[in-house]
């Protein structure tokens, strides 16, 4: 954007003054509030004449006395006026909602929206900065259409997100990140008060330009720069509270005895005999989510100075985020330093720089909400101040204390995250200009676990202490090359790129370890202060490069009919020699309706436009180094001969893989139609889109038979098409009404159907992620959706043992032989009287059908409100805590009402023994609904007024409280419907997730 | 102005070079080309044949599953509700789908695979002759060792020779073929392996372990003459006898002690976890107190001793809740056993005393599998003598005197047999030996033993499948 008003400034200024009989016309250009806007655009009708306003909104303009002025900038109404011979002409401009003129900004360039092609969504700055999150991902929840964002509670953890479904099996399902031009794999780095703009790609035609990174959507984020303004400085900050929300109800300690007191019965009838347990000889009653959970702080401090003038402009800001975690001692701060300057030197050259720089800490939790979910409440986390409860004498089994699993995990990860780029431009000739662009991306990051020397069980303890460290570092480099051609010729209208691309992916890493490191304070923790003997080290690295080539061509005729093709050339280091390079295009075409003759006039449409678009795409995220068989060196295979106690260790290696896959990336190709209009006076905005998205050649797992002897049981080929097919549509209204009141009313729905859509013969299905004890839930097959979950079906529960004899096959024999009442009874689907895998049905996976938002904000005088909604449907979550029960774990509440305890109880839950018999089979008793709506956030700002804060010159001041998930319904079982992680056959797996946090914030933004 | 020409010249240079910068080895891996040249290497995949042991599969739960479930002696154990699933083997539920049948099969391929490695490649290697003879005999040797586990369980299955595998691996072969190919392996190993290796090498096949294996391959296959030849070779002229002490036999120290034929050796090592991973112990030990609480003595075990007035191997083999062991540990743990009343209890063989000092790995980590012991050959001797007309006393009741129990003068072939449960009880060994005599259907049929299906395990179904349905599924199974 800036690029192009710069040309346009030179261009402008050049032509200026060559008017007839002229009068100059002197102004102030301002907005409703008065306040002088830089950089507007005056042009002369009909004429190329123009000026630009300077940093305090003022211009001088040359103009026959007869003239028209035209005044414009984004974001606000274009303003027609006569000049009638005045001299002088003070000009306000009203902003408007929808500005089709908006540049916003694609790959490798800019572009305004009215010419776009293909389908992408920007989120701005301020949708962004004033939640309460540390990761800007966060913040797009529910904001865009067709993006799914699982979030992770645990402070620091980047959620997962999911752009238009799920396209992969076995690579990797993150979209790009392209961070200021460079691809960065995790922006957890980037705070997102220096963030300007967050675009995504969401259709092939926009994200082809990234070739072979792009089959899973691209985000692009572009962080705050300088602007032709005057200096200011801005503060924004705000501090809050975090509380669970929806914390999962327990059992307590009668209940919990109550029920394994019933399975010791159900465990008779299965001919076990165990003593009952005595409520009376457990006087407590721990709920251990209150023992290992707490309410916690977050904060983030920011402070940015920014200006710019003709020749020079820039950033400066830092910013401090620190957030506590619900699990206690869990911790996570984070300090970014941003600089960036850019340097109009002459006419034709240009340079700058812009670095990031970011340090951060985490203290992190230990895996201790599985553990408080499983530990009996019928112990107390401590006997006495210095000792905690052994719960292994208790007898009900070798269950950890929570307590003490938090108070001995000692586990800091810290690192520093640099992203340095420079560049100059130049401009030989106009409407020509080369860029050429170097980023370094460095990273380094050390974790250290420390446990001391502890007793707390038979189970849980260590005698000897351990250390351990690893350190990891990456340092990438991006080399980008540009040529961009603009060139309007009457009717005609067009842009040409090119580029030239070097990308090197490098990473290494070290670790080691070793026993009986004395704790005197942190600053003991050194290997050297350990055993000699016990230590142990490793190291691991890799290194990916690629080269690409791409171009870009924009046409556009009278602005009506638009062509936007693109071509990119990839060659990477990850495939083998002969399968190198991959060539990615598309094309996309719009026709702008409401430029037409016979629509200009219609009142109602302020625009209208139709457009369609194809495209490639890869996605070369493949594991590494498959290509290559090499020797197994795992140290499994090394051994020591000799008698006990010897020592000397006899390396083994060899070849235990045997296939030679050639694997090639992933291709996505994507048809994709939309129209988008802005009706009614500027107030309702319409966007609405279909897509089909069809992963050819995707990356499936063909299992290997096992005379084959290979270590794998399955090797990875291009052999699977999976199609992911939608509709996205996004309505905004937006009205003022009078001076002081204004308000928007917007939303957004998505469809998404996801299906494995054709296998290649020879390519199997295969189950994946296990539920309990190696039994897997989740099978991937022809017609069916990635990881759905594939089950027993359960059509009640048997109340008796006539029950379980009467069940009979065809033959007369009893199905479930081993049955007792309580137990689950599975239909026998293929009716051969016995229960097995191929009894299954599919029953829905984790990838939802339906996303859905809606927010409206109201402003009235200073006062600002702003309620966002957001809930996914159509999708489901394999709850895994309830099987997994190898003793007396404990229940949840909901299970604990719901049981069968008896004849007549219950005919869709089992008894207490869910992991008795075939109970804990994958059956649809543990999948439920992942559905659920939630109010993402609810905000009430004040805005002091003019006169009070020009007193303290300040230009605003803006007050806010703000309540992020203040509310969330479902019917899941768990703390939260959102389950990050897992590869994308696994995901929807809850063995227990960490809590998500409604927040009570309180925020400031300061401006001078 | 015609100095900015240079960026552009500067660029179409960098396109030239792209296909360099493009090419490089793979980051931290020995590519397979680098492999297999010298005699390091070809020891290296020696060493991987017998770390390979160790693994989860070939030591610790397909293996106990498969080899010991099914029979009288051992149940699954653990507390209630833990693994029920594996209740199905005790049962006779267990069906073709289930993990454990593949995993027992695709890991002794996977064994045949280290062993076809060294097979293939190191006879191409330059090195001394008698060294790489003795490599290619300890991997026909173990090729061999794997076979006999899959023909046991499956009856025949394809026969793996060489890598890498072709078509032959989606056809079986027969019975006899896959027992012909055994003895054949074994008997070309002979030769080329050592009498003896110094300590330093214990856990490396001996020519006596794949004699020792022979016999007992003879007597699966009611070769009688052979066997007793074998075995009588091997008590005659083997370094071998029985250790007096029944308990310290099976502590670590007596590892590769005069009784020991062949033990699978694992050693813990200070740091190195995946090289002292070994779970075999482990998966055994006292629950709640040592380890995982699995594959228990039952009761009909217990009744044997009793039966027999054993009471010195009865309270080595099986240990009680509350037992306080020679080493002056107490047993602990669970108070309540699945499918057990009583007392919990456990497998005393593999049960490592507290003072064996824990570095890494888990619990147990030193103790090796005793996989053939010089008793099981006086066994097989016994055994062979009977159907031979020789002299089976003798064989007999040399390992009753360790008992303390009293002789047996004309012994009957079931007193050979019991006199096997009673010894190798707990050693992975019953089943199979109800099965090869014929018995289980009989002994075993009030758990659910079905005559004419539960002889054999059947081929995993996965399997089956992926053969394109060559793979024949053993009857009673399709």
């Amino acid at each position: 954007m800036k690029k192009l008003y710069l040309l346009l400034f030179f261009t402008l200024s050049v032509a200026a003054g060559f008017g007839q009989q002229t009068l100059q016309v002197t102004g102030w250009v301002t907005d409703l509030d008065g306040t002088g806007i830089p950089g507007v655009t005056i042009l002369v009708k009909g004429t190329q004449q123009g000026a630009i306003t300077d940093l305090e909104g003022s211009y001088q303009i040359s103009v026959p006395s007869d003239g028209i002025l035209l005044f414009s900038f984004i974001g606000y109404a274009t303003q027609q006026i006569e000049v009638s011979g005045q001299n002088r002409l003070d000009v306000q401009l009203t902003e408007i909602a929808f500005d089709m003129d908006e540049v916003v900004v694609i790959g490798y360039g800019t572009a305004a929206v009215k010419d776009v092609t293909g389908t992408i969504s920007v989120v701005k700055a301020d949708e962004i900065a004033s939640q309460p999150v540390a990761n800007v991902v966060q913040a797009l929840q529910g904001k865009v259409s067709g993006i799914q964002v699982s979030n992770n509670g645990a402070p620091g953890s980047p959620p997962t997100i999911r752009i238009r479904g799920l396209g992969t099996v076995r690579s990797n399902a993150n979209p790009l990140f392209v961070v200021d031009d460079v691809f960065v794999n995790d922006i957890s780095f980037l705070s997102p008060q220096q963030i300007e703009s967050v675009t995504i790609l969401k259709d092939a035609s926009s994200a082809a330009i990234y070739g072979v990174r792009a089959a899973n959507g691209v985000i692009i984020i572009t962080t705050k720069e300088g602007k032709f303004q005057k200096p200011k400085f801005s503060y924004t900050g705000y501090m809050g509270i975090q509380q669970v929300s929806n914390l999962l109800e327990l059992a307590d300690k009668d209940q919990y005895i109550t029920l394994v007191n019933e399975k010791i019965a159900v465990g008779e009838d299965r001919g076990t005999s165990s003593t009952p347990f005595d409520p009376a000889a457990y006087p407590d009653n721990t709920n251990w989510y209150s023992e290992v959970l707490n309410p916690a702080t977050i904060q983030n401090h920011n402070i940015g100075i920014t200006g710019g003038s003709e020749s020079a402009n820039y950033y400066y800001g830092i910013g401090i985020t620190s957030q506590e975690g619900l699990v206690k001692n869990n911790d996570y701060t984070r300090i970014n330093l941003r600089g960036t300057s850019d340097i109009t030197i002459n006419k034709f050259l240009k340079a700058g720089y812009g670095i990031t720089v970011s340090g951060w800490k985490s203290n992190n939790a230990p895996n201790v909400l599985g553990q408080a979910f499983k530990a009996p409440p019928a112990f107390k986390p401590k006997v006495d101040e210095d000792t905690y409860t052994d719960p292994v004498i208790l007898g009900f089994g070798n269950f950890a204390n929570p307590a003490a699993t938090i108070e001995f995990y000692n586990n800091i990860t810290q690192g520093i995250n640099t992203l340095a780029n420079v560049y100059a431009e130049i401009q030989p000739v106009e409407d020509l200009s080369v860029r050429s662009s170097f980023t370094l991306d460095g990273n380094y990051s050390q974790n250290r676990g420390y446990t001391p020397i502890y007793w707390v069980s038979v189970t849980q303890n260590d005698t000897l202490s351990h250390l351990s460290k690893s350190n990891s570092q990456h340092l990438n480099y991006t080399f980008d090359n540009t040529i961009n051609y603009n060139k309007i010729v009457g009717d005609h209208r067009m842009n040409l790129m090119g580029g030239f691309s070097m990308v090197q992916f490098k990473s290494q890493g070290l670790y080691a370890s070793t026993s009986r490191v004395p704790y005197f304070t942190e600053s003991t923790l050194y290997l050297n202060n350990g055993s000699i003997e016990d230590l142990s080290a490793g190291d691991w690295g890799s290194l990916i490069r690629s080269t690409s080539y791409f171009g870009r061509l924009f046409y556009s005729f009278r602005d009506r009919y638009l062509l936007t093709a693109t071509f990119r050339r990839d060659g990477s280091s990850t495939f083998p020699k002969e399968e190198r390079w991959g060539n990615f295009p598309s094309v996309g075409v719009g026709w702008v309706a409401s430029e037409e003759s016979f629509l200009e006039n219609l009142e109602m449409i302020n625009f209208l436009k139709v457009k369609a678009s194809w495209g490639l795409l890869g996605n070369n995220q493949i594991p590494q180094n498959a290509f290559t068989v090499t020797v197994n060196t795992w140290d499994g295979y090394s051994v020591v001969y000799g008698p006990y106690g010897s020592s000397t260790i006899h390396q083994g290696a060899s070849i235990t893989s045997l296939v030679e896959p050639l694997l090639r990336w992933e291709i996505v190709e994507e048809y994709d139609a939309g129209i988008e209009a802005v009706m009614m006076d500027n107030r309702l905005n319409l966007d609405l889109g279909y897509y089909r998205r069809m992963t050819r050649s995707a990356i499936f797992p063909v299992p290997l038979i096992g005379t084959a002897g290979t270590s794998g049981s399955s090797y990875l080929d291009n052999n699977a098409d999976i199609l992911n097919t939608g509709i996205e549509l996004t309505m905004n209204w937006s009205n003022q009404l009078g001076e002081r009141l204004s308000y928007h009313v917007g939303g957004n729905f998505s469809y998404n159907h996801n299906e494995v859509f054709r296998l290649e013969p020879g390519t199997l299905p295969f189950y994946d992620a296990n539920a309990f004890n190696g039994a897997l839930a989740t099978y991937t097959q022809e017609g069916h959706p990635i990881g759905e979950f594939y089950v027993l079906e359960v059509d009640g529960v048997f109340q008796s043992f006539d029950e379980v004899n009467s069940y009979q096959g065809t033959e007369g024999n009893p199905i479930m032989p081993n049955a007792v009442p309580g137990d689950l009874r599975f239909v026998d689907q293929n009716s051969d009287g016995i229960i097995d895998d191929n009894d299954r049905i599919p029953y829905g996976s984790y990838t939802p059908k339906i996303l859905y938002a809606v927010d409206m904000g109201v402003q009235f005088g200073g006062f600002d409100f702003s309620l966002e909604m957001h809930g996914v449907s159509g999708n489901k979550i394999y709850n895994a805590k309830r099987p997994n029960r190898y003793g007396n774990e404990n229940y949840d509440a909901d299970f604990v009402e719901k049981r069968w305890h008896g004849a007549g109880t219950s005919d869709s839950y089992p008894s207490a023994d869910v992991a008795g018999g075939k109970n804990a089979y994958p059956s649809t008793f543990f999948v439920e609904s992942g559905a659920y709506f939630r109010i993402r956030n609810i905000q009430l700002g004040y805005t002091l007024p003019k006169s009070i804060t020009n007193r303290i010159s300040s230009e605003s001041i803006r007050l806010y409280i703000s309540a992020q998930n203040p509310f969330t319904t479902f019917v899941y079982n768990g703390f939260s419907p959102e389950i990050p992680g897992g590869i994308p056959s696994t995901a929807g797996m809850d063995y227990g997730v960490y809590p998500l946090s409604r927040i009570t914030s309180f925020g400031i933004a300061l401006n001078f | 102005m015609k100095r900015y020409i240079v960026l552009p010249i500067i660029f179409l240079g960098l396109m030239v070079s792209c296909e360099d910068y493009l090419e490089f080895p793979p980051e931290g891996e020995i590519p397979k080309e680098e492999f297999f040249h010298t005699r390091e290497d070809a020891q290296k995949a020696v060493n991987a044949m017998y770390g390979y042991l160790r693994f989860w599969d070939i030591s610790a739960f397909s293996y106990l599953i498969m080899g010991s479930l099914p029979s009288d002696d051992i149940s699954k154990g653990s507390s209630p509700g833990d693994g029920s699933w594996a209740s199905d083997y005790d049962n006779f539920q267990h069906s073709k789908t289930q993990a454990q049948i593949r995993d027992f099969w695709t890991s002794r391929y996977k064994g045949i695979n280290l062993s076809n490695q060294v097979i293939t490649h190191v006879p191409k290697i330059e090195m001394d002759g008698g060294v790489k003879q003795r490599m290619i005999a300890e991997a026909t040797f173990l090729r061999a060792f794997h076979y006999y586990y899959l023909v046991r369980a499956y009856g025949g299955v394809p026969l793996i020779k060489e890598v890498p595998a072709g078509p032959e691996g989606l056809v079986r072969t027969t019975l006899e073929e896959t027992w012909d190919f055994i003895e054949s392996d074994l008997n070309n190993a002979i030769p080329d392996l050592p009498e003896t290796v110094p300590s330093g090498e214990f856990g490396r096949a001996t020519r006596w372990a794949a004699k020792g294996l022979l016999a007992k391959v003879l007597m699966y296959r009611e070769k009688w003459a052979e066997c007793k030849s074998v075995s009588d070779d091997i008590i005659n002229s083997g370094p071998f006898d029985l250790y007096p002490d029944f308990y310290q036999l099976f502590r670590p120290e007596q590892e590769f002690c005069e009784e020991s034929l062949f033990e699978i050796v694992a050693t813990q090592v200070p740091g190195e976890w995946g090289l002292s991973n070994s779970q075999f112990a482990e998966t055994q030990a006292v629950r709640g107190q040592f380890g995982w609480g699995w594959f228990v003595p039952t009761d009909e075990m217990a009744s044997a001793f009793d039966a027999a007035g054993d009471t010195v191997r009865k309270k080595v083999t099986i240990i009680y809740k509350g037992d306080v062991t020679e080493d002056g540990d107490v047993i602990g743990g669970i108070d309540v056993m699945e499918g057990v009343d009583g007392a919990p209890r456990y497998n005393g063989k593999v049960y490592v005393p507290t003072r064996i000092e824990r570095i890494s790995g888990p619990y147990g980590s030193d103790q090796n599998v005793r996989i053939l012991r010089f008793a099981d050959i006086l066994l097989i001797n016994a055994e062979a003598a009977i159907h031979t007309g020789g002299d089976a006393a003798t064989p007999l009741n040399r390992v009753r005197a360790r008992a303390n129990l009293p002789s047996i003068g004309s012994p009957t072939v079931e007193d050979i047999w019991n006199e096997r449960r009673l010894e190798l009880a707990g050693e992975q060994d019953r089943y199979w030996d109800l099965l090869r005599t014929g018995r289980a259907a009989t002994v075993l049929a009030s758990y659910g033993f079905q005559a004419g299906k539960h002889e054999w395990y059947p081929i995993p179904q996965n399997e089956i499948d992926l053969s394109g349905d060559q793979l024949e599924q053993n009857p009673g199974w399709e």
